[in-house]
């Protein structure tokens, strides 16, 4: 059995307030949750299976909506975080209130108030980066690109600023007071360093790195990966896998470099994964990568010298690369910049039977839409030869720059997957429906046929010209009311205001000739004119019967009014 | 690194004027070389790649206006991303001679011209 940190991350706070006189909201209190790192858990799962509130005739009812939308100084590419049972937050009585953690690329911090909306406290981390290395996938400024963590128990929520010091691009890791934002020990610059294969020493350069996938709080460590800016400046970027000691931010005596090949000149093998997180499971950590030499040339997994277009299990402290897998076609990806690593890797809570034996499961899915159901266990190496053991079962989702979520439901153990829309990785534009689809999968892994089971899908959500796929979060009550839920990419044409509008939608479980029946349709947010050219990978967070939605300045607050 | 690699905006609205008539744009600049010169104005320009002739990329912009923009000093730098013909890019360039851009940074772009910012090319003669 998976022993999840997720099962610290989505925290029941059995607090005991009352959310008024509602038809809608159960007589007694329910247990209270908490979202304290991207996609709720250390699996990543998106699942909230403690929401009470939102049931599926709530959200499809007439008293579901936008409750109130908070301004903010930035374009947030950052997952909201929210905690419940706090007293206080600068200052300020909170009376029970959620609490809202939020981040941009100003470097801002946000402390809001859910049920009001109000700011409690901000603070700014220093100033961004303008344009860093001149790459436009991203807002004229990069701040903080990764969404932070939050550990309950010392109350302190742990961000990567990206910060001009003296003209020179700086990573700095906070740990700051929850209640205050305050830095409660002195910020650690990043800085790394790593043997290449040849011996020499390679350091870690921040002006050439993006750090974009989201933190991992594990085993009392945070972690963060990098990726680069735009592909640019492939001779120095790389794929950093670092760590910290959470409660002195002291740097790990390891850590992990996805490409530590000499002589080629072109390295990469980034870790971005549109915005996912680091996963863990009860042993290990693991992340996806990107392209490293489109010749294919470099790729050396079975030599530990390159893992490009790669799922990998790093030990936690990041001595090693324990286990990987590479498709077969990895070739054509990092010829086409065909990322692997634009999708985030989610660990499958529980284990399933296989054969006799039980085996944990691991789905990853990148920009050319193959998803990979995976043994985490043994994940198979592949790459020029056959995975052995292959993989379970593999299905096209669609072009995903996004991730997967997991609930259990009627259909028992359900895969959330979304692919689709738009995507250019073969050198020409190609548009295809961009759907959510849920995949059933037995409890025992059958010996021959297919595992993954379509059990519905949504109705053609593309429309965007932003890259395909979109991330998903679900809730439910247990196995009941579950209501998968989506931010679509912003459409092509702005709104009076100028920006480019986005859409939350939320579908039940429920299929009807294969279609999953819409709940709820409304206007999410907006992305801004001067960022168009950065995907929106943005994460609706539910969480006690209310719903969190951050785009191009602003703050969204969906419940029942 | 210091910041030779980093781009600071323009505090200025930069007023160019192009064929197209008179336009305005939030310019960005390269800030001063080791030498101390002035910062250099950037335009930023997008458009369909149309043909990559040696160091020389022909880039179509929204509007059906052709570019000659030299990709040296960006490859270099090491800051031009795989684009081929038919694909949409945007470039951040220097002024070159009047009728060449000196590519700083060359990205893929989306495809959709909707998802590209307003073109500027604070350049006489552009």
């Amino acid at each position: 059995m998976w022993l999840f940190l997720g099962v610290f991350q989505l925290l029941l706070t059995a607090c005991g307030q009352h959310q008024g006189a509602s038809p809608a909201q159960p007589s007694v209190a329910a247990p209270r949750v908490s979202v304290l790192t991207h996609h709720y858990d250390n699996g990543r799962t998106g699942w909230n299976n403690a929401e009470s509130i939102l049931t599926v005739s709530a959200v499809s009812g007439a008293r579901f909506g936008l409750l109130r939308t908070v301004p903010l100084d930035d374009q947030v590419d950052t997952q909201p975080l929210v905690v419940a049972g706090l007293s206080s937050v600068g200052g300020q009585a909170v009376g029970g209130h959620d609490v809202v953690y939020l981040t941009t690329e100003t470097n801002t911090v946000y402390a809001i108030d859910g049920a009001t909306g109000a700011v409690l406290v901000s603070r700014s981390l220093g100033a961004a980066v303008p344009s860093p290395q001149m790459c436009f996938s991203n807002g004229h400024t990069v701040g903080i690109n990764g969404t932070g963590v939050i550990d309950p128990v010392s109350e302190t929520l742990y961000v990567i600023a990206y910060t001009l010091e003296n003209g020179v691009a700086t990573y700095r890791l906070h740990a700051l007071d929850i209640t205050t934002l305050q830095d409660k020990v002195t910020s650690q610059v990043i800085t790394a360093s790593h043997a290449l294969a040849d011996g020499s020493i390679f350091n870690f350069n921040a002006s050439v790195q993006r750090q974009r996938a989201a933190l991992l709080l594990f085993n009392g460590s945070i972690y963060a990966g990098f990726a680069s800016f735009c592909d640019f400046v492939p001779g120095q970027s790389r794929g950093w896998v670092l760590g910290w000691t959470a409660n002195t931010l002291t740097p790990l005596a390891a850590n992990q470099l996805t490409d530590r090949a000499t002589g080629t000149g072109y390295y990469l093998s980034s870790i971005w994964m549109s915005g996912a997180g680091l996963a863990a499971d009860s042993s290990n950590i693991y992340a996806v990568t990107g392209n490293s030499n489109p010749s294919g040339a470099t790729y050396d997994a079975a030599g530990g010298t390159n893992f490009a277009e790669s799922l990998i299990k790093l030990s936690p402290d990041l001595t090693s690369v324990v286990d990987w897998f590479t498709p077969q076609n990895y070739v054509f990806l990092e010829a086409t910049d065909g990322d692997f690593g634009a999708g985030g890797v989610m660990l499958i809570p529980g284990v399933f039977g296989q054969g006799g034996a039980s085996v944990a499961l691991a789905a990853a899915a990148g920009k050319d839409g193959a998803m990979y159901l995976l043994n985490a266990g043994a994940l198979g190496h592949g790459g020029p030869a056959p995975a052995s053991p292959a993989p379970v079962d593999a299905a096209a989702v669609g072009y995903c720059w996004c991730a997967e979520s997991y609930f259990v439901g009627a259909n028992g153990p359900t895969i959330v997957s979304s692919g689709g829309g738009f995507s250019e990785i073969e050198s020409v534009a190609h548009t295809t429906p961009l759907t959510i689809q849920l995949w059933s999968v037995p409890s025992t892994i059958p010996s021959t046929g297919p595992v993954l089971v379509k059990a519905g899908a949504s109705s053609d959500l593309s429309g965007s010209p932003q890259d395909g796929g979109i991330f998903t979060s679900v809730s439910s009550h247990g196995p009941s009311n579950v209501v998968i839920w989506a931010v679509t990419r912003p459409t092509t044409t702005p709104d009076a205001s100028g920006g480019y509008p986005m859409s939350l939608f939320a579908f039940s479980e429920a299929a009807t000739n294969g279609q999953l029946t819409k709940l709820y349709q409304g206007v999410a947010g907006e992305w801004g004119p001067d960022s168009m050219n950065a995907n929106a990978n943005t994460v609706p967070v539910v969480a006690n019967g209310q719903v969190y939605v951050a785009t191009y300045k602003q703050l969204r607050i969906f419940g029942l009014h | 690194m210091k910041s030779t690699l980093s781009v600071i905006l323009c505090v200025a609205t930069l007023v160019a004027v192009s064929r197209a008539g008179a336009q305005v744009c939030v310019g960005q600049s390269l800030p001063p070389d080791a030498a101390g010169g002035p910062p250099r104005p950037l335009a930023e320009v997008y458009g369909t790649v149309e043909r990559i002739d040696g160091t020389t990329m022909i880039l179509v912009t929204r509007v059906g206006r052709r570019l000659r923009i030299d990709l040296t000093p960006a490859s270099a730098a090491g800051r031009v991303q795989a684009v081929q013909p038919g694909m949409a890019a945007g470039v951040l360039a220097t002024q070159g001679s009047p009728s060449m851009l000196l590519a700083q940074s060359v990205a893929r772009a989306k495809a959709s011209p909707a998802a590209w910012r307003p073109d500027c090319i604070p350049f006489a003669g552009f």
